[in-house]
């Protein structure tokens, strides 16, 4: 019975439920679409990991202990054993393509059934000097088949290889490094191999051939089946995409609480809109507990629609997202359990938001079904006591927020953050009620329609602040992570441009360096290049940090670099690392003799970043120090600055693409440095964005929904200011402004709370390593302010017609 | 009584001539709805109603006053025929041009729902003029508070007022901005007999002090005795026309009307 009344009423006005429906849909779309992404991955990685497993019967590891290049030789002479592949692995640089990166390459078994992929391209590898890459590889070196590249292990000499096959693995491998190679035996001579792949001529004796190859290796090495050694080689990558996980879980917690207070806000309107229908159901006999179930058997129908298309949509991106990062090679992996959860969340969720309304149904009287709806007296603004609980709990909120920026603490800030997000939710909504009234007095200012609307949400104050609450929180959540993108990079940009004197470098061993790289070098924009020669030198030993060569600084290079060596009188200055000085014990300005060009060359010693930040550890003085004391000299490296504010990504780019081209340079200097943390920074970066795609989307739901709704009770004051003479123009504007000051109201009052919390962000992340920026991100901030303006604009349209639509002639009868 | 101190002179007005015809209408007809579900509910009515006017519609309930009402003050569009309004014709009038002609020329009193709840009863009063972008006389706006007895009540809102108090508001609207023609709507319907019966004396010295064209359904007789001419509907078409109307008169043709024929 309960249940086929809530059915009519989800009959008779589907639309009302729409803004419902979509937000569930929303929120279970994401729960969903993290947990297939989890699933995916996993899958995806485990077939990764386990692949080169999964064409051989036996394992073979070698641990640390075995030095024997053909340790697994023996393995060949146990009965049983078909054929014994060593697997080899190297880790190189890569020069010749389009970039320099690290590369791992893996040996492929000369025995043809246990290669565990295909050349599509090309021939396999016979040869030392011959590779197969991976289509991926050769994209980003931008080269084909065909191409020459130079390898270097180590410090060791390039060895030239050609690519004569690629192959089309299908997932990319988890490598850690840029590039990934494969190649015959024969590239690796010499190297030990951590492991051998085996295989047996009869599997039904497996376990035996694996004791008895056991027995016959040398100590150090383990003997496995292949199956449970793919296994564990996959279970060692299970969860290995948790980060990104935890964030799209960030994310579905979001939009599921933003969703909660847009379906709370619809119920409300519903349930005061059918006030008599609740009042006569009452009246014929209906207990109070009857009349919430109804709101709530209609908010689980509604809450179940949803949720069920949310899933299959989220099912469907999580694949998507899997299949965008190369990670759902597994297949679609989904775990059911976990999605009837998704679902039952969406639907939980649903049925938590009505219940309240649901309540709030109950009190309506039975009398009230025989008397004219009387017209709602303004909600009084109540809940002293909420506010109270709310206040108490922000200002230990702030409390610990100060303590997490002054101990840069990182889980002290966490914890201010849920604090305040507890206070806010309790308290604000009450503090935008309040703030209702003023709003609504000065928009009377701007003339009829505007004080029209300012009245219009002063009187519903609550649920206009309810409203607002969904937008705050998506507002603050952008704004937070725009701010502490924005200034952790400022934040890194200063630290680095502080610590590394030297914004780029390239430098040999001590060879001459090429004149085309130093040409190059020169020609990169925004970089102001000079050669460095250097000489090698003998310093007092210090242990690791003791330099072994002396650069000459040219003077133009000395005066923006090193101002300190132009000190006259006394011994020269020489510039060394701190840690050096450190190390002999010595203090700043204390005298040094250092050997070089057969001579003892006395110094004052002083401690610079110029010495260890550009690569190399130097001691660094000026060119005429050296050429007076007649000590030969070579040009072995190119320095660079940058101004100021220096796009850090772009020169990283572009030094690397010149030390592609020279095997004998390595990079030193800042733009070696960052990379990752400004990764991370770029990442919450596009996290602020994609989240206000989603905020975007929710408000516009929510507040479309609250005003249309609210239009359709409004109808009879629509008809009568028609009535009265208000042209359509003015009733649209006027709805519009209703949404425009929601979404203002809500997204000023997230920004207020965005900026400070992602500021402490910032730092209790990095003030404990550098002096923390501040940068409030201006342009993310007003791309905020235009979005909430045009959200607002957007969420009126169809609310706003449906007000024009009105006759002026209805309900203004009995 | 508020009647007597807004008008003090009323008993020495005199009827003035009513030429000019401010609203009249021709073979006006309004059906709604198609086939067999189809209601005419005002069937080829042609009438004027002149400036300076009080008249009263009155007939059973549904022969089609209301819906008269709202065709000719034009929040209603007739299926044929045609209406004019302070020398306006109706038909073909846009939207804009229709809602800016009832912003200055008309005031309404409806039968119920004539206030915006979230505007206090002064907003309510000074609307129309504030949509128009006119400026209120402050002065003219207490006299006629004081008048109808809601000075003390302009900060309300309409919820805060009893129903009678809430129809003065709306009568005050209605004389604020001076409109050329006045439709009320069974304005005393909700009212008590005094209260009511003063409402009544104000429109009358409305259409006699300041020349407004009074158009007023309603269903009693009594109130209708205030009009200058009764129109009396049956089947949404005119049944009989009374001028100077007197109770009697009206009890006989009504009760001729309300018999089931
Ligand atoms: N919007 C409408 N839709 C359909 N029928 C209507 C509508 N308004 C009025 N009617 C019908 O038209 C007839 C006249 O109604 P109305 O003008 O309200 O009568 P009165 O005001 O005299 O009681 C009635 O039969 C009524 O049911
Ligand atoms: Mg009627």
């Amino acid at each position: 019975m309960i249940f086929a009344l809530a059915w009519s009423q989800v009959r008779a006005h589907p639309g009302r439920l729409l803004a419902i429906v979509a937000a569930v849909v929303l929120a279970t779309g994401f729960l969903a679409a993290t947990a297939t992404f989890a699933s995916t991955s996993d899958e995806g990685l485990r077939l990764t990991a386990a692949a080169p497993l999964t064409t051989a019967d036996i394992v073979l590891d070698a641990g640390d202990t075995v030095h024997d290049p053909h340790w697994y030789r023996a393995a060949a002479g146990v009965p049983g054993v078909r054929s014994v592949d060593p697997q080899y692995a190297r880790t190189v640089s890569v020069f010749g393509g389009a970039r320099r990166g690290s590369a791992n390459v893996q040996s492929i078994p000369a025995t043809p059934s246990v290669r565990w992929f295909t050349v599509d391209e090309g021939t396999w590898p016979t040869a030392a000097g011959q590779v197969v890459a991976d289509r991926r590889t050769l994209t980003d070196l931008g080269v084909g088949v065909g191409a020459r590249l130079d390898f270097r292990q180590g410090t060791g000499a390039p060895v030239a290889v050609v690519v004569v096959g690629s192959a089309d693995l299908g997932f990319r491998p988890l490598t850690g490094s840029d590039y990934r190679f494969y190649a015959a035996p024969s590239f690796f001579a010499g190297d030990t191999p951590p492991a051998a792949l085996l295989t047996v001529t009869d599997r039904d004796r497996l376990p035996a051939t694996v004791d008895a190859v056991g027995r016959a290796m040398p100590a150090g090495v383990t003997a496995t089946d292949a199956v449970a050694a793919s296994d564990a080689a996959a279970s060692r990558f299970a969860g290995g995409n948790t980060q990104l996980v935890v964030l799209m879980l960030a994310f579905a917690a979001v939009a599921l609480l933003a969703s909660i207070l847009v379906i709370a806000n619809t119920f409300q309107v519903i349930v005061s809109q059918r006030i008599r229908q609740v009042a006569l159901l009452r009246l014929v006999g209906g207990h109070r507990r009857q009349v919430s179930r109804v709101v709530l058997a209609e908010a689980a129908i509604a809450g179940t629609i949803g949720a069920v298309l949310g899933a299959v949509a989220g099912v469907g991106l999580g694949y998507l997202g899997a299949g965008l990062l190369d990670i759902n090679g597994g297949g679609l992996a989904i775990n059911p359990i976990v999605l009837a959860l998704c679902v039952l969340t969406g639907v939980g969720a649903t049925v938590v938001a009505a219940w309240a309304p649901a309540r709030r149904a109950t009190r309506v009287a039975p009398v009230r079904a025989l008397q004219e709806v009387a017209e709602a007296l303004p909600a009084p603004v109540r809940g002293g006591r909420r506010l109270v609980a709310g206040l108490i709990l922000l200002v230990l909120a702030v409390g610990v927020l100060g303590l997490a920026a002054v101990g840069t603490s990182l889980p002290l800030a966490l914890a201010g953050g849920v604090l305040l997000a507890a206070g806010l939710l309790i308290a604000l909504p009450l503090g935008i009620a309040l703030l209702l009234s003023p709003a609504a007095r000065g928009l009377e200012r701007f003339g009829v329609a505007a004080g029209l609307a300012g009245s219009n949400l002063r009187q519903n104050a609550r649920r206009t602040a309810s409203a607002t609450m969904a937008v705050v929180v998506g507002a603050a959540l952008i704004t937070g992570l725009a701010v502490a993108s924005a200034s952790g990079r400022a934040t890194v940009e200063a630290d680095l441009e502080a610590r590394y004197p030297v914004a780029a470098g390239v430098h040999t061993d001590g060879a001459a360096i090429d004149a085309r790289t130093v040409q190059a070098m020169a020609g990169i924009t925004g970089l102001t290049t000079a050669t460095v020669a250097t000489a090698t030198a003998t310093f007092p030993a210090a242990g690791k940090p003791t330099p072994a060569r002396i650069a000459a600084l040219p003077a133009e290079l000395a005066g923006r670099v090193a101002p300190e060596l132009s000190v006259s009188g006394g011994d020269p200055v020489l510039l060394v690392p701190g840690a050096y000085l450190t190390a002999r014990g010595l203090k700043d300005g204390a005298p040094l003799t250092v050997k070089a060009g057969g001579r003892d060359l006395r110094f004052t010693a002083r401690g610079s970043r110029l010495a260890d930040t550009t690569g190399q550890l130097l001691g660094v003085t000026s060119g005429e120090v050296l050429t007076a004391a007649g000590v030969r000299t070579v040009p072995t490296a190119v320095w660079g600055t940058a101004s100021s504010g220096f796009d850090r990504e772009t020169l990283a780019g572009d030094v690397n693409a010149v030390a592609a081209r020279d095997a004998a340079v390595e990079v030193g200097g800042g733009v070696t440095e960052g990379g990752d943390i400004m990764n991370v920074l770029s990442i919450l970066l596009g996290l602020s964005l994609g989240m206000l795609a989603v905020t975007v989307v929710i408000a516009l739901l929510g507040i479309a929904n609250l005003l249309g709704l609210s239009v359709i009770e409004r109808g009879r004051e629509m008809a009568l200011l028609r009535a009265l003479g208000t042209r359509r123009g003015r009733l649209r504007a006027m709805v519009a402004v209703e949404a425009v000051t929601i979404t203002l109201v809500g997204t000023v009052a997230g920004i207020v709370i965005g900026v400070p919390v992602g500021l402490v962000g910032v730092i209790a992340a990095v003030g404990r390593q550098a002096e923390p920026v501040i940068m409030l991100a201006w342009p993310q901030l007003g791309l905020v302010l235009v979005a909430a303006v045009v959200t607002g604009v957007l969420a009126s349209l169809a609310p706003a017609r449906r007000a024009t639509r009105i006759a002026p002639a209805q309900g203004l009868v009995r | 009584m508020w009647a007597a101190r807004l008008f003090p002179n009323v008993a020495t007005v005199t009827m003035q001539t009513k030429s000019s015809s401010m609203v009249s209408c021709h073979h006006l007809r309004k059906r709604y709805g198609t086939g067999d579900a189809a209601v005419v509910a005002v069937d080829g009515v042609s009438t004027s109603f002149a400036a300076g006017e009080f008249t009263a519609i009155m007939g059973p309930s549904g022969s089609g006053k209301t819906t008269l009402m709202h065709l000719l003050a034009g929040l209603d569009t007739p299926t044929e025929g045609e209406v004019s309004l302070a020398g306006t014709s109706l038909t073909g009038l846009d939207d804009r041009a229709l809602t800016d002609l009832r912003r200055d020329r008309v005031g309404f009193i409806f039968q119920a729902f004539n206030l915006l709840p979230t505007l206090t009863a002064e907003q309510n009063i000074v609307l129309p003029l504030r949509l128009a972008g006119r400026p209120v006389d402050r002065g003219r706006l207490q006299r006629i508070a004081a008048s109808l007895q809601i000075a003390d009540r302009l900060g309300h809102r309409p919820a805060e007022l009893s129903g009678g108090q809430q129809q003065r508001v709306a009568v005050a609207r209605a004389l604020l901005t001076e409109p050329s023609v006045v439709f009320a709507d069974e304005p005393t319907g909700a009212l008590d007999i005094a209260t009511g019966r003063a409402l009544l004396a104000g429109l009358q010295n409305a259409a006699r002090q300041s020349g407004q064209t009074i158009i007023m359904v309603t269903h009693d007789a009594a109130a209708a005795t205030y009009a200058d001419r009764v129109l009396i509907m049956a089947d949404g078409r005119l049944w009989e026309e009374l001028r100077a109307p007197r109770l009697e008169s009206i009890m006989s043709v009504m009760a001729s009307v309300t018999v089931p024929s």
